[in-house]
């Protein structure tokens, strides 16, 4: 692990001159947030609720050398949390090779890079369930190192990552900010295929694993595996993905396998009604009690939800969304929630005048 | 639920009342365009699918690991609508959309330039890594036109129309 990081330094050294050539002063800000109406049948109150304010970042600072970052500030009963969600530093050899250091949204599936803190960037209203906001099923942060690239002839594109860093932390809803719980990093790889034709085609797989250490008890391993198949062309719109868990206790515990996954179908109407979009989902998540990591934790991690919505995008920037959930949370009841939420972008997003700084001579 | 429901059905007779990101949208004529690069550029044809890869971002660097850096017409010149229809294959909100998600997803740290033809073939003179997209009748001997799928423009099955 030392030789492993004194070399991705090293490297970037080595790369540092070519860097003090030229100069690109080339920043984009993008922010997002939301706006919603809730009336539930859930435990969680009604009514009007501030969403997330996400403001993000990305900045060239010297030739191949890029900085990415996110903050966020979500309401919660009491005022905002603020948050760190992303900063990383990347700096590109090629196409073929770039390593990054930082926080990240774990690349595990699809939508928890996809979209995460970018609410007007997807279809429905809010997040599936193995990805939610605050939730434990999937890792969600990631602290670490992180190489990845592409290679690609025509249309196709492959596309890989592989990263090593700290594991969950003892809120297993968080990644170790501050330094790793134990002496096991933890590590994740992922593969993805986009032909070209369809466009907006990509179909991927990645892998999880880590040691997570509980406030009581023996830590427990985690191998997770998905695989997802993310169709965006919006006519039709299909994003897919599973994930399945394995937590084993160490010390001869308890062993269980949960698992994950999500069928949302959209369709972007032609014509003059093409603000309109449509859509459903199928998700579910199976946490058997005996698991050793996740069973514990809570009952509502046994999940089901259908749910339907419709996406009006009424300006460029902005969507309003209409859903209607039906759920089980764990329990046997079926609840009903429906929920309109507006969520926009801005500014609105403009490409850069090529006349202006930035380009190199 | 009725109360909801009557609430849903509200939203929905709103939503149909308000003006739509569809009706925004302009139209600009469609026209031949040509891909072009520096004279001395080591780039001399593409297939469409490569250069699809370079203008969605996907491929970012060219053999030399110089930073590609695109250059396509501006929203309402003539040409915007031909590299949208057969470069990109989006409609302009669906553009906008495709790369603020891709800045979102820390994948590009930019988007494309845009530019007029004039600005866009003294960009490409004196980038390094430049490529922009431009109406053919603005081509002459400042730039090199690149052969897309093995065809220039003018020749028959050439694409970019």
């Amino acid at each position: 692990m030392r030789s492993l990081l004194g070399a991705g330094v090293l490297a970037l050294l080595l790369a540092a001159p070519a860097a003090a050539q030229e100069r690109h002063p080339n920043a984009q800000i993008i922010g997002f947030a939301d706006f919603n109406f809730l009336t539930t049948e859930r435990p969680v109150p009604d009514g009007f609720r501030s969403g997330q304010f996400a403001g993000h970042l990305s900045a060239e600072l010297a030739p191949r050398l890029g900085v990415f970052a996110e903050l966020t500030a979500t309401a919660t009963a009491t005022g905002f949390n603020l948050e760190v969600e992303r900063s990383i530093l990347r700096y590109d050899f090629s196409d073929y090779l770039k390593l990054s250091a930082g926080r990240y949204h774990t690349p595990v599936g699809y939508w928890n890079t996809a979209f995460h803190h970018g609410q007007w960037l997807q279809t429905s209203v809010n997040r599936p369930e193995m990805v939610k906001f605050g939730g434990q099923f999937l890792p969600v942060h990631f602290v670490g190192l992180l190489a990845e690239g592409s290679v690609g002839s025509g249309g196709l594109s492959v596309r890989y990552h592989a990263g090593i860093g700290n594991g969950r932390g003892l809120n297993i809803a968080r990644g170790g900010d501050a330094g790793d719980v134990n002496p096991q990093r933890a590590w994740v790889a992922g593969l993805s295929v986009s032909p070209g034709t369809p466009r907006q085609l990509q179909i991927g797989a990645s892998a999880y694993g880590d040691r997570a250490t509980l406030a009581v008890g023996n830590p427990v391993d985690e191998r997770l595996v998905g695989a997802f198949f993310a169709w965006t062309a919006e006519r039709p719109e299909i994003i897919a993905e599973y994930a399945s868990v394995r937590h084993t206790q160490t010390g001869g515990g308890p062993r269980a396998t949960s698992k994950a996954g999500y069928v949302q179908l959209a369709y972007r109407l032609p014509g003059g009604a093409s603000a309109w979009k449509p859509y459903a989902r199928y998700e579910r998540v199976d946490v058997p009690p005996t698991d050793p990591l996740l069973g514990a934790i809570t009952p509502t991690l046994d999940y089901r939800a259908v749910l339907a919505g419709l996406r009006f995008d009424f300006a460029s920037v902005a969507a309003l969304k209409a859903e209607y959930r039906r759920e089980k949370p764990g329990g046997p009841n079926w609840l009903d929630t429906i929920i309109i939420q507006v969520s926009f972008t801005f500014p609105r997003w403009q490409e850069e005048h090529a006349s202006s700084e930035g380009v190199t001579p | 639920m009725s109360a909801r429901t009557i609430l849903a059905a509200g939203v929905v007779a709103a939503l149909a009342l308000l003006p739509s990101a569809a009706t925004q949208a302009q139209e600009t004529p469609d026209v031949v365009l040509a891909v072009v690069v520096a004279p001395d550029a080591p780039i001399d044809s593409v297939s469409l699918g490569d250069l699809r890869r370079m203008f969605l971002g996907d491929r970012q660097y060219t053999t030399q690991r110089t930073r590609i850096t695109l250059i396509v017409p501006s929203p309402g010149s003539s040409g915007r609508a031909t590299a949208l229809r057969v470069v990109y294959r989006m409609r302009e909100v669906e553009y906008r959309q495709y790369w603020v998600a891709k800045i979102f997803r820390a994948e590009v740290i930019s988007g494309p330039r845009i530019a007029t033809a004039e600005e866009a073939k003294r960009q490409v003179a004196t980038t390094r890594g430049a490529i922009a997209l431009i109406p053919v009748s603005a081509v002459d001997r400042t730039v090199k036109v690149v052969v897309v799928n093995g065809r220039r423009p003018g020749q028959t099955g050439y694409e970019l129309r």
